[in-house]
């Protein structure tokens, strides 16, 4: 049973990313907590369980966004499988991988969204995307990963190593 | 009879001496004796004294203080009522205000019907990927929303409905890089186009050159694309680009409607919107303008909603 909880407070952070977020501007951006959330739970426990959380947190957020719906699920299924890849138990305490890995899943996911809403035909211009938007939010995100990768971990520690399996 | 004259002779002793004491106390023989005792026993009898009062000022205090926690305890719930009361007041009124502004609104613009609504999840800018800026209201098809219906408030414009729900809709913001809106310039009525930036800024483009825009005018919607009534205010200008090698002008345009403060917005019901695809791709040239405009026409025989 324990092992729902992370869901659960995946959802929990889909609704602050859509209340609480908007009131936090930094650099003209949000912090994507989802993202974060997502990526350091990947590093933790490894794909399987990271693109389940990027599966809920996707449809969360997609049902929130006004964008087509599927492109922030698909862009985060992405982040979840990197993330999780060719991380040895003995690296996922260490801080500094997180920090490391959160700017490239940023653009990653970024990149994606974009070329999906392009695809769409919204057009902002991808040079103006990557100023205005990509850019500031890979180090914003930074700056927001050791705070939520520190909570996750803590987390993963309690619930130990009861992995979910799909 | 040894034992009753023995005790007789210490009773008679004893009240000869009382008597003799009673005649010395007159005489003041015993007020030197007198002055000794009382030398030696007053500290005794003021520190008596002083622990006996303070026995009885803790019991005073202890019924004082049940007393004052109890009297504290009641303004402490007339403080926490008066507070709500107050915060209640302060709501009430900056409500009142808000409507006010919006009635008078609605009485500058009698020709559209009105659906007020109240903004569920502030969510401009706040989308996950932070390209999109949108919000959701709390009302849908239940009360006759329905896609393509214009947004404002009483300062301007806000968007229109991009998707509908039975009581939820998300509203697309002007300032979404795909959100464009056919305007004209208030005072010289130079027409063009306002559309979105990341970042939530505005863009007038497509100005003609021989036109005259300048800092400081306001831009309204024209009508023309017939995604939007005319008149509605968008924006002011802050900046114009002008120069001769281009075919038009430009001009940044900071929009009126404040949107990370939105509280309530209203919904215009009335107004059918046409070709909003096209127009929303910022494709004005898909058809004739001005013949879309024709098809605009606010119904002026709908009342507003009291």
């Amino acid at each position: 049973m324990t092992q729902y909880i992370p869901f659960l407070i995946l959802f929990c952070i889909s609704l602050l990313q859509s209340t609480v977020m908007p009131r936090i501007t930094v650099l003209g951006v949000h912090p994507d907590l989802v993202l974060i959330a997502v990526a350091s739970w990947s590093i933790l426990r490894g794909s399987e369980e990271g693109m389940l959380w990027a599966m809920i947190g996707g449809i969360t957020t997609d049902l929130i966004s006004g964008a087509p719906f599927g492109i922030s699920t698909l862009g985060l299924l992405v982040v979840g499988f990197l993330s999780g890849l060719g991380q040895r138990n003995i690296l996922r305490f260490d801080i500094l991988i997180p920090i490391l890995v959160i700017p490239l899943a940023t653009l990653a996911y970024q990149l994606i969204v974009l070329a999906g809403l392009t695809a769409l035909g919204w057009h902002a211009g991808w040079g103006m995307s990557f100023r205005k938007i990509i850019l500031p939010s890979m180090l914003v995100n930074s700056l927001g990963m050791p705070i939520v990768y520190v909570l996750a971990r803590s987390l993963h520690r309690r619930l130990g190593r009861e992995e979910f399996a799909w | 009879v040894q034992n009753l004259r023995s005790r007789s002779l210490a009773l008679g002793t004893l009240a000869l001496l009382v008597v003799m004491g009673l005649i010395l106390d007159e005489l003041g023989a015993l007020a030197p004796l007198e002055g000794l005792f009382l030398q030696l026993t007053t500290p005794i009898q003021r520190l008596v004294d002083s622990a006996t009062e303070r026995v009885i000022d803790a019991n005073s205090s202890l019924r004082d203080l049940r007393d004052l926690r109890s009297r504290n305890e009641q303004l402490e719930s007339l403080v926490d009522q008066l507070m709500i009361e107050n915060v209640r007041l302060k709501e009430a009124e900056a409500q009142n205000e808000d409507l006010r502004r919006k009635l008078d609104f609605r009485e500058t613009h009698p020709q559209y019907i009105l659906k007020a609504a109240e903004v569920r999840g502030r969510v401009i800018g706040s989308e996950p990927t932070n390209f999109m800026s949108v919000l959701i209201i709390d009302i849908g098809t239940q009360d006759g929303i329905d896609k393509g219906m214009p947004v404002v408030t009483e300062r301007g414009l806000v968007g229109r409905i991009q998707k509908v729900g039975t009581n939820w809709s998300k509203v697309l913001l002007v300032v979404d890089p795909s959100s464009s809106v056919a305007a004209l310039v208030q005072s010289s009525r130079a027409p063009g186009l306002v559309s979105g930036r990341l970042g939530g800024e505005l863009m007038m483009t497509y100005v003609p050159q021989e036109e005259t825009i300048s800092i400081g005018d306001v831009i309204l919607t024209s009508g023309m694309s017939g995604n939007y009534p005319k008149g509605l205010v968008i924006g002011q200008v802050t900046t114009v680009e002008q120069r001769d090698i281009d075919t038009f002008q430009s001009a940044s345009v900071r929009p009126s409607v404040e949107f990370d403060g939105l509280e309530t917005v209203l919904v215009i019901t009335t107004f059918a919107p046409v070709d909003i695809e096209g127009a929303a791709t910022g494709d004005l040239t898909t058809e004739p303008a001005a013949e879309q405009d024709a098809t605009i026409v606010p119904d002026e025989t709908a009342t507003p909603v009291p």
